[in-house]
């Protein structure tokens, strides 16, 4: 009778334990599913980018973003609006899962699309804080995640997540942490560092909220450690999701059509 | 012209209206850019060197541009005004409709139609397949590619499906090359040896010039399939129209005396356009932080002029060279060989600091004869280097060609600093150089500094 007891407790014990580590997420599940927090399976994007550099100078831009899903990888086309001497400059960016990007870049000045090197992730993206791998869709699966531990931003209970590139995938960067929220999944905050591990840069969410029931960024701000002064500011002006986009939109001819 | 100057005016007038009845996303972009240049030449003192100042090339691009909601409809148009003081452009004030055209585009196919450029291959600056415009040589190539290029009255349609599309297109009214005038530092040393005849004795030489019958027999026709295989985009075209560049006869009147006591002129010179077709194509792709870009074409033949004896030149009396030019009569002023073009570059980037693109041209005159105008073999390097500092305010960039078969070269430096993000300010200069009968020693009188202010709305 006794022993029946013993294991019987046994058994409850180890059920809660089972059922507790099943419960927790890994750290892939949550960089998972923060990255992939506002990915469906189309979205149409307008950007205004202010560029401050050091001096405080600003230049501003506007550009919109048409983004769709595909199971290859993602689709892109960013079109710039303002100001005037970018308007209708154009980039095509093919998103191949295991391989470089494709990429076209339309300028009016050439009256055609031209192919660009996929190599070149850490270039700034218009002279901003962004490089061009900032504005690409980032995949859980190009990563090793960590958790390191549950901390507090922002009086918001957060997961400390790092990330290291795998060895076969081409980043700027060395690793990235993040702290993100462990009820929804938004990221408040992203650390960068360069191949030296040195931090390189943060971006800081400025301001987040619910467009169609998705929590979205609408405001971000990015700062180079040593650039001092200078930042750069993404603010989200329109935002659609699911929308009805073609697919001849993320073709050359489409890209060349300004 | 009357008729297509009517059709310029209905595009324009429905390039404007039917976005504001359809309440149409309607845009306006346009820049204001004014140069001044310092012609640096020699002088006719021995290690001398002159100059002239001139405020040359004031220009006001417009572009326009409507898409309705549904982004299947487009308008769109694009006009420049030019002010040039120096006697290259007829009157001193020119206006241009470059561009006015209406599309219809559908999942798999659309159509376009209207004056178009277009922008075929995938080298840089010089492209072999890209034929369906002529150029404005009125400047040499001071000005840029894109501005040089005159529009064309164009019919489009492309099909497409997922990577790839098939695009045709018929030109039914061919637009000629624009030429400096006979007078005009820019006209090229070939063209020199034909004018000068024409002007040794105009009252004696009938100047004409051909151009094709606006029919639609007589329409230029390209296509154009492109696509992207792998990481390798690729295109291949064909093309049956007429040469942008003319060519040359002169027919002479045996009986000279019967010629003008009948008030004719006995010599014709005629400038025509040959019909010719291209077969070609260009690819690009990338390895790691390097674009590859390869372009090439055939040729079918057109005619190449031969050069001229001197004796026909030097003579200064209508008699004296009336009777040279009986030697002439059945003369064969040029013959049809066929060439090819071929292009192959590079270019690298280092995040916005550092771009270097660097291409290698080469035209052959396949059948060559020795007594051609032209030279069997002409190969350029070509080389653009470019900066970027202080956030990306301020270019200094270098562009330049270096003849590898004659020797002679070009070379353009600036800096470029943006005052603000629609005001730019440049300082530059253009350089020329080789011996005489060179494409750019030609030119080597015209080396000029220039500063240009251009501002974009």
């Amino acid at each position: 009778m006794k022993s029946r007891w013993i294991a019987l407790v046994a058994l409850l014990v180890a059920v809660v334990f089972v059922t507790a580590a099943l419960a927790e997420l890994s750290a892939f599940d949550i960089a998972k599913k923060s990255l992939e927090l506002d990915r469906t399976k189309t979205k149409t994007s307008t950007y205004q980018l202010t560029v401050i550099n050091k001096r405080g100078k600003k230049k501003e831009y506007k550009f919109k973003v048409w983004e769709k899903q595909y199971a290859d990888g993602a689709k892109k086309l960013i079109r710039f609006v303002e100001p005037a001497d970018a308007s209708g400059t154009g980039l095509l960016n093919h998103e191949k899962k295991g391989a470089d990007d494709l990429q076209w870049l339309f300028l009016p000045s050439l009256n055609k699309a031209r192919r660009l090197a996929g190599g070149d992730r850490d270039g700034e993206f218009m002279g901003s804080d962004l490089f061009y791998e900032d504005m690409s869709t980032q995949s859980a699966e190009d990563f090793n995640h960590t958790l390191i531990s549950q901390v507090m931003y922002n009086n918001k209970q957060c997961y400390l997540i790092e990330s290291v590139p795998k060895p076969d995938v081409n980043s700027a960067y060395s690793k990235m942490r993040s702290w993100v929220d462990i009820e929804t999944f938004v990221g408040y905050k992203i650390e960068l560092y360069d191949k030296k591990n040195k931090l390189l840069k943060t971006v800081t969410s400025k301001k987040i909220e619910q467009i169609d029931g998705i929590w979205t960024t609408r405001e971000a701000v990015v700062v180079t450690v040593k650039k001092g002064k200078a930042k750069t500011i993404l603010k989200l002006l329109e935002r659609e999701y699911n929308v009805d986009i073609p697919d001849n939109t993320f073709t050359k001819q489409f890209l060349e059509r300004y | 012209m009357r008729l297509l100057r009517l059709l310029s005016l209905l595009l324009l007038s429905a390039a404007i209206a039917w976005p504001v009845a359809a309440q149409a996303d309607l845009r306006f972009n346009g820049s204001l850019s004014n140069q001044f240049r310092l012609r640096l030449y020699q002088s006719d003192m021995p290690d001398d060197m002159d100059w002239d100042m001139t405020m040359l090339l004031t220009n006001l691009d417009v572009i326009g541009r409507a898409t309705n909601d549904d982004r299947n409809a487009r308008l769109f148009f694009n006009a420049d005004l030019t002010h040039d003081p120096t006697g290259v452009l007829e009157d001193e004030l020119e206006w241009r409709l470059r561009q006015a055209y209406a599309g219809y585009y559908a999942m798999y196919w659309n159509v376009e139609i209207g004056k178009r450029i277009f922008s075929w291959g995938m080298a840089d600056e010089f492209n072999p397949t890209d034929l369906l415009n002529s150029e404005d040589m009125r400047w040499f190539i001071t000005r840029d590619k894109l501005d040089r290029k005159i529009g064309v009255y164009a019919g489009s349609a492309t099909v497409s499906y997922g990577n790839f599309s098939l695009q045709g297109v018929i030109v039914p009214i061919f637009e000629p090359v624009k030429l400096p005038a006979e007078d005009s530092d820019w006209l090229p040393w070939q063209l020199e040896t034909f004018y000068a005849i024409s002007n040794a004795f105009p009252d004696y030489v009938d100047a004409q010039e051909e151009l094709p019958e606006q029919n639609i027999g007589n329409a230029e026709y390209a296509a154009r399939l492109r696509g992207t295989i792998g990481t390798v985009d690729i295109e291949a075209v064909v093309f049956d129209g007429y040469d942008q560049l003319p060519t040359y006869d002169i027919e002479i009147d045996t009986d000279l005396s019967a010629a003008v006591l009948d008030g004719e002129k006995p010599l014709h010179l005629i400038k025509y356009y040959q019909r010719y077709q291209a077969y070609g194509g260009s690819l690009a792709w990338t390895i790691g932080s390097f674009s590859l870009r390869g372009e090439g074409a055939y040729y079918t033949p057109r005619r190449y002029l031969y050069r001229i004896d001197d004796s026909l030149l030097k003579v200064d009396n209508i008699i004296s060279a009336y009777d040279l030019l009986l030697d002439y009569v059945d003369h064969e002023w040029g013959v049809e060989k066929p060439s090819w073009s071929a292009v192959g570059g590079v270019d690298w980037r280092e995040g916005t600091m550092i771009y270097v693109n660097m291409q290698y041209v080469h035209t052959q005159i396949l059948d060559y004869e020795d007594d051609l105008l032209y030279d069997e073999n002409e190969g350029f390097v070509t080389l653009k280097l470019q900066t970027m500092w202080l956030d990306e305010e301020l270019t200094v960039a270098a562009n330049g060609a270096y003849n590898t078969w004659q020797g002679d070269w070009y070379i353009k430096p600036y800096v470029n600093y943006k005052l603000t993000q629609n005001l730019s300010a440049e300082l530059g200069s253009q350089i020329f150089s080789g011996d005489e009968e060179t494409r750019f020693g030609d030119m080597d009188d015209n080396d000029f500094v220039y500063t240009l202010v251009n501002y974009s709305f």
